[in-house]
């Protein structure tokens, strides 16, 4: 039951969201949690992990099961069950029975194992029991849809204004006062770009369907409008989303939201400070994407209407999606609350 | 774990030595590799994830095998000292930064245990432990060329149809799969003996410090990484599979070309690389 509408196509995903006076990812070794920031392009990035995290999360909150949870929930006891169902097995015949689909219930239990994959380890000292569940077990859990740590498109210029920031959440549990002069680094401005791949041969491991991918889709951008609500992540808003499902197999373009310039009002990039500041200059990605025409299934497709975006150098006045639909013979504009 | 390295860096030393006499091959499949972010980590390396700046051989043997789908612990052979040729061309400027990532702990206090007094329990990160902050030093948008021979004929050809035709048959990574890797076939090259009675200069980064000849206010680059692997049957800390040898890498941190002597070079696409 479990092996329906198993990933079959292969999708590349451009991801844009920005972040107005906000701490877009913090680097916890940096001391103060400064954002994260690349010293020779000024560029501010945001790990793979952060925004998993808000994936998750979202998921969490849509009651879907998720592996890696935030804190105990109810999810996090049913995979427990879970898990001990699947590997309560005692004897080699258990395992070999075709009734055994702990394994499958497991995953299915878990969209975010499903999407990225997950870390566990099996201990037996029995070691048929092991080679048995090997069978069973797919050779990693390596995750078919990875993203790459993100960057912003353009340098971006910290916030030393919030920098003594004087708070009331008491510093120790015994102390009444609050905490002072705590450190708080922001930046003004950054429209952060990720990019993304789902692998239809890796999803074959980890049971991954293309409802999920469709979940994954509107998820991405509500995850960005609705977890980003505490202090440092508060001003952040999904601008672009775009999943390029390919037929051919094996194949994709690679790369695509490296073809994305962002083209400002201001010739310096560090002076934008809210997304009427920047266009983005979609000519590249789009002529790219017209090159393996005849390689795309569909482009799915979710652009804000808040954000510029031109094509061969004239700001599209009708938006990005109709543009590709007058380019591209199968084009599925994403609605982000059918979910 | 520590003298088991050990035991593989002796046995590496006698394998390059054999590695140097072997004869050229007559042609390569050449490829740009580059991505935004790289970390092949040091195998010295526990704490903080230090990266190679010289992508090991061989990942890029793991990585090749992604593109034609071949499992893991599946490949060695097909990359063995014997049966390939592979030259490694810094492109870009190597430059590194530390990408600290909070991760749950898979240290056995972190995991957490279900059904453990069971004949089989199962081991998984608690999501309610503190985080574990892992500092990894990646490269910043690393890009290398390679030219690379195959003696297996068959995967050889099925390898040139999959870099022509841009596919892969598992997304390609830069070390970790989120590393997201990007291929570019630049095409099939002869491969010509380069004449060596002098010093002369070289593309590639040279597997063999000895062969090259420092010049002033030129920048250098040292390292030894993993070259060669077996599979292994064992269990333990190498179960699966196991380095058999190791090689020394020189290369030049900004992707400039070094002098060498003495070392067997090779002409393709205009340039003058080392195999091995």
């Amino acid at each position: 039951m479990s092996n329906d509408n198993i990933v079959e196509n292969r999708s590349e995903i451009v991801f844009l969201y920005d972040a107005v006076d906000a701490n877009p990812n913090g680097n916890p070794l940096s001391g103060a949690n400064r954002p994260r920031i690349d010293p020779v392009t000024n560029e501010a990035i945001v790990t793979d992990v952060r925004l998993k995290r808000y994936l998750r999360d979202q998921f969490e909150a849509d009651g879907e099961g998720v592996y890696i949870t935030s804190e105990r929930g109810e999810y996090a006891k049913e995979r427990e069950e879970l898990l001990k169902d699947t590997f309560g097995v005692t004897t080699v015949e258990e395992i070999e029975d075709e009734g055994f689909d702990g394994f499958d219930r497991f995953l299915d239990n878990a969209i975010d194992a499903r999407l990225f994959g997950a870390t566990f380890s099996i201990d037996t000292d029995a070691d048929e029991l092991i080679e048995a569940l090997e069978t069973h077990l797919p050779d990693h859990l390596t995750g078919p849809v990875q993203f790459s740590p993100g960057k912003t498109l353009h340098p971006v210029e910290v916030n030393e204004e919030y920098n003594s920031l004087t708070s009331v959440i008491g510093t120790d549990d015994e102390k009444e006062q609050g905490g002072f002069d705590l450190d708080d680094h922001r930046i003004k401005y950054g429209l952060i770009g990720f990019h993304g791949l789902v692998d239809e041969h890796g999803a074959e491991d980890t049971n991954l369907k293309t409802e999920d991918i469709e979940r994954l889709d509107s998820t991405c951008w509500r995850a960005i409008k609705n977890q980003t609500i505490t202090r440092s992540k508060v001003g952040q808003e999904p601008r672009l989303y775009v999943r390029v499902e390919y037929d051919t197999d094996s194949f994709h373009i690679g790369g695509l939201t490296h073809e994305l310039d962002v083209v400002g009002d201001d010739e310096d990039a560090r002076s934008y400070r809210t997304v009427q500041d920047v266009t983005v200059d979609a000519t590249d990605l789009v002529s790219r994407l017209n090159s393996h025409e005849d390689r795309i299934q569909t482009v799915h497709v979710v652009a804000d209407d808040a954000l510029d975006i031109a094509l061969e150098g004239e700001t599209l006045d009708d938006g990005f999606v109709s543009a590709l639909e007058d380019r591209f013979e199968s084009v599925h504009e994403i609605d982000v609350y059918d979910h | 774990m520590q003298s088991e390295l050990d035991d593989h860096i002796d046995e590496s030393t006698s394998q390059d030595t054999e590695a140097t006499s072997r004869s050229l091959p007559d042609r390569c499949l050449s490829f740009r590799l580059s991505g935004p972010w790289g970390h092949f980590r040091r195998v010295e390396g526990n704490t903080v994830k230090t990266t190679y700046r010289i992508i090991p051989r061989t990942t890029v043997a793991g990585l090749l095998a992604a593109v034609l789908g071949i499992g893991r612990n599946q490949y060695y052979d097909l990359f063995g000292p014997e049966s390939s040729a592979m030259a490694i061309e810094p492109v870009s400027e190597l430059r590194t930064i530390n990408l600290p990532v909070n991760n749950l702990t898979t240290s056995q206090e972190g995991l957490k245990g279900v059904n453990t007094y069971g004949k089989v329990s199962v081991y998984y990160p608690d999501p309610t432990e503190d985080r574990q902050r892992t500092n990894y030093e990646v490269l910043v948008e690393p890009e290398y060329r390679i030219d690379l021979w195959l003696a297996d004929g068959e995967r050889y050809d099925e390898l040139r149809e999959y870099l022509a035709e841009g596919k892969a048959y598992y997304t390609p990574s830069l070390g970790l799969s989120e590393y997201l890797a990007d291929i570019e076939y630049l095409g099939e090259y002869e491969v010509t003996a380069v004449a060596q009675s002098e010093p002369h200069a070289v593309d590639s980064a040279v597997p063999d410090p000895d062969g090259v000849i420092p010049e002033p206010n030129v920048n250098y680059g040292t390292e030894r990484s993993p070259a060669f692997m077996e599979r292994t049957t064992a269990s333990g800390e190498f179960s699966g599979r196991r380095t058999t040898s190791y090689l020394t890498y020189t290369y030049s941190p900004d992707g400039n070309s070094l002098t060498v002597s003495d070392t067997t070079t090779a002409s393709v696409d205009n340039r003058t690389v080392v195999f091995r």
